[in-house]
């Protein structure tokens, strides 16, 4: 069930709001679990099975973790044996160690459509960091499997994120408040992440679609480094659109879910977006990867290899195809290199060009992102340094996408968030009804382009 | 304690409205509205549900029941015409000129041909050329295949078509005798000039009609009568069609249907015309009650229908056979002219009976004749031509 689609937002939402206000504040985290279910049993109710066994292994090992505080080796077997089943699932199911499709459809059991169960990278990441804090005795042992269920398999962020640490959901699981002033804030963030995934990322990445259609020995210069950029957006809008939705809901139900996107595309250098893309994902890594491997203890190698293997995982978490890793090893590279080489000398440079060079290599790792056939990303980037820089295509499809283009780059840095605080100051009731108003119109126009059916079927992002 | 208790919720009650709150409560204003045009305008019939949605434990297991159902709810959905016509209008204002497909130009509206696959036309040609191989020794058989007016009218689109419509067709005839197919690309080209499709539908006007018959009048070894043995009456100057359908935009100049006259007498004598094992027998093919409704296209042998047999007065023993989609309705004004019979089916709508009944040693000739959009999606062309010779 997509966010945008009719079910979610005219029919589950309202539904799951409503319960959820009416019922007293002792079932609200049950009404939260049930939804959670109902929404993912709607999009895999094959794969429904796998996320109740997440929720019962990790509420079973973490009692065990806890109760034998005194038993050394079997709390380490408990917990060894949990993060083996947890990888153990990862990788069945995200990376198909058994090819479980062909086996169901050998033994004519059932044709599964899809092979990545919705939201496993979300939530077996936030299974891991309930017990690896447990373990650590960073945290409490949840000893109410519906809270810890509802932290798992909270539906809002099953397909995009953000990951949340139990950490920082734990206490909120337990007593959380909700008040007006929570809800039209997070109806707010709602509303936008909308609008940034309906009209911002699905177009462009039909934009980007279209572009692929072309062959890329005719694509000229200008036609291939739009196009990149707008893949660029595609990505962009779609996962912190996820997000800023995920966060809307999850404040409307009075949980503060942590910022995913931090605004990367106005970084200075590539290891400040990396600082700024996907925010919890790269915490979750640094925090339970490369601190169990000693941080930054070890000589330069081992630590520039520790780095690189992050990257590579961070890569692989978007998918498990080489160009994921490639992607995740390009970045990780650029990064050790900003440290070791250049990273001094360009922070002299004005603000614009360490933005125009933060951008040029983002957009060049964007190539190995987008194009899963890594034959062909040599092709495309030749085809953005070499032949003609100019047709009639780029011309029209620069003049049908030129007003999405400035509203994405506007959308895209803190412009918006500039100009509210400089008049929030100024004219406070003013700004504020001018963000009523147009969240007003937002809301309008997103649910016209909604019924409207116009919305591209795109899931780009929803199985990863 | 219930004093005080009360005292507090009284306090939290004198809070000043936030207006915060505004946008989530047109959201949920708008939600509802939506809800009560559901509940109150008039039932759709439950015979949709029940075609459209599957119930099986592996849909319901595999995702697709629930994929069925987000499909239906979002055709029948309320509001969801006014939606569309909004949200098209919105996306012209924003400089976007191509909708659905379909390119709006200043003057008239274009379909793009966007195929996901050659695959059913592969099998239609396929079974086709089987057909033609089977009937060669007995009776000429013929190809004819329309481009649509994203090809005619290519030089005036804003952007090189993905597909090339001519080269597709060359393919597709390249495997067939070259007696044996008909060129209706060089005779539209040739009369561009002309209005020869219509500005708000994706189907020819009678003037492309005549441009296509005088191609297929040659092909099929007859002498096409010249446009000038016609008298063109104007016979509507406001029809929308199929284009202005899916876009919802009105583009400056609307349409007008043209009939042709024969200036001599019309040979036509009788027109029956079956669906579904009922017979209905007219005088004309012109069915001039469509005239003042919104599907004035159907003003050519009215509603669709599985077999059409259209009989006149010429005694030359000349019988025409033609499988067809809707582009061969506005034709009939002009094949009848050399047939004593000419009888017309839809493979779409023809069952197995229908098929078996036609008795082919009858007629004098067979042409297959479909635009190209048909052509790239319509598997029944290839599934029911089956019932009309032995399979290998």
């Amino acid at each position: 069930m997509e966010f945008s689609s009719i079910t979610f937002l005219l029919i589950f939402l309202p539904t799951v709001i409503l319960t959820y206000f009416v019922s007293p504040k002792r079932f609200r985290n049950i009404v939260l679990l049930i939804f959670s279910f109902i929404f993912y049993a709607w999009t895999d109710l094959f794969y429904l099975p796998i996320l109740i066994v997440t929720i019962l292994l990790d509420y079973c090992s973490g009692r065990l973790i806890f109760t034998l505080q005194k038993k050394k080796t079997t709390r380490n077997i408990v917990f060894i044996a949990t993060l083996f089943i947890h990888l153990l699932i990862l990788l069945q199911f995200k990376y198909q160690l058994l090819p479980l499709h062909k086996i169901c459809k050998s033994v004519n059991v059932l044709s599964i459509q899809n092979l990545i169960p919705i939201g496993i990278s979300i939530y077996s990441l936030q299974g891991l960091s309930y017990i690896i804090d447990l373990y650590l005795n960073k945290i409490k042992v949840q000893k109410n499997i519906i809270h810890l269920a509802t932290y798992i398999s909270f539906f809002p962020q099953l397909i995009c994120g953000p990951i949340v640490r139990y950490s920082d959901m734990g206490n909120e699981l337990e007593s959380r408040e909700e008040n007006y002033n929570k809800i039209s804030k997070g109806y707010s963030l709602f509303i936008r992440g909308l609008a940034k995934k309906i009209f911002l990322a699905d177009n462009m990445l039909l934009f980007w679609w279209d572009i692929q259609e072309i062959d890329t020995q005719s694509l000229p210069i200008l036609t291939a480094w739009i196009g990149i950029l707008a893949f660029s957006f595609a990505v962009y809008f779609y996962l912190s659109g996820y997000s800023e939705m995920a966060r809307g809901i999850g404040k409307i139900f009075g949980f503060e879910l942590p910022i995913n996107f931090n605004y990367p595309y106005i970084a200075k250098s590539v290891s400040e977006f990396w600082r700024r893309w996907n925010t919890t994902l790269t915490v979750w890594c640094k925090t339970y990867i490369f601190t169990a491997f000693g941080k930054n203890k070890g000589s330069f190698f081992l630590i520039t290899l520790k780095l690189l293997g992050l990257w590579v995982l961070t890569g692989l978490w978007y998918g498990h195809s080489l160009n994921f890793v490639l992607w995740g090893l390009f970045l990780g590279i650029i990064i050790i290199f900003e440290k070791i080489f250049w990273g001094g000398l360009f922070s002299r440079f004005p603000s614009i060009l360490q933005k125009l060079y933060t951008r040029i290599i983002t957009l060049l790792a964007w190539v190995i992102f987008a194009i899963p056939d890594i034959h062909q990303i040599p092709k495309y980037l030749q085809a953005m340094f070499s032949g003609k820089w100019v047709d009639n295509q780029t011309i029209y499809l620069t003049q049908k996408y030129i007003l999405l283009f400035v509203i994405c780059f506007l959308c895209c840095s803190n412009f918006w968030y500039i100009l509210s605080l400089k008049y929030e100051h100024k004219r406070p009731k003013l700004t504020q009804w001018t963000q009523v108003i147009l969240e007003c119109i937002l809301t309008i126009v997103c649910l016209i382009y909604i019924i409207s059916g116009q919305v591209p079927l795109t899931n780009f992002f929803v199985r990863f | 304690m219930s004093f005080f208790k009360r005292k507090h919720d009284q306090t939290r009650l004198k809070k000043p409205f936030q207006i915060k709150i505004i946008p989530s409560i047109v959201f949920c204003i708008c939600v509802l509205t939506i809800g009560m045009f559901a509940l109150f305008s008039s039932k759709q019939s439950v015979q949709v549900t029940s075609t459209a949605i599957e119930l099986s434990l592996a849909n319901l297991l595999n995702g697709q029941l629930s994929v069925q159902i987000e499909q239906y709810l979002q055709t029948h959905i309320p509001l969801h015409k006014p939606s569309l016509f909004l949200n098209n209008h919105l996306q012209v204002v924003l400089g976007n000129r191509q909708i659905n497909q379909v390119f709006i130009l200043k003057d008239k509206m274009i379909e793009s041909v966007y195929p996901n696959s050659t695959a059913i036309s592969q099998q239609n040609s396929n079974q086709i050329n089987r057909f033609i191989s089977h009937y060669e020794n007995q009776i000429p058989c013929y190809l004819g295949l329309i481009p649509t007016a994203a090809e005619i009218y290519k030089d005036e689109l804003p952007t090189q078509e993905d597909f090339n419509q001519q080269k597709f067709i060359l393919d597709i005839y390249s495997d067939f005798p070259i007696s044996s197919v008909v060129d209706l690309h060089s005779s539209l080209s040739s009369s561009k000039s002309n209005k020869l499709f219509y500005n708000t539908d994706s189907h020819w006007t009678s003037s492309g009609a005549y441009a296509g018959y005088t191609a297929i009048a040659k092909s099929l070894g007859e002498t096409p009568y010249p446009e000038e043995t016609f008298n063109i009456e104007h016979a509507s100057y406001d029809y929308y069609g199929n284009l202005y359908q899916k876009t919802m935009i009105k583009i400056p100049i609307s349409d007008g249907i043209d009939i042709y006259h024969f200036s001599r007498e019309s040979p036509i004598i009788e027109v029956e015309k079956w669906l579904q094992g009922d017979v209905e027998k007219f005088s004309s093919i012109l069915f001039r009650n469509f005239l003042t409704t919104q599907e004035q296209q159907y003003v050519f042998l009215g509603k669709p229908y599985s077999i059409a047999n259209i009989q006149t007065n010429l005694a030359n023993g000349k019988k025409l056979l033609l499988f067809k989609d809707s582009f061969a309705d506005p034709l009939m004004q002009f094949i009848p002219l050399h047939y004593e019979t000419t009888t017309l089916v839809d493979l779409d709508l023809a069952n197995k009976t229908e098929l078996q009944n036609l008795r082919l040693s009858d007629y004098s000739a067979i042409l297959f004749l479909y635009d190209i959009n048909t052509f790239l999606t319509d598997s029944y062309i290839s599934a029911k031509l089956e019932f009309l010779f032995p399979s290998q």
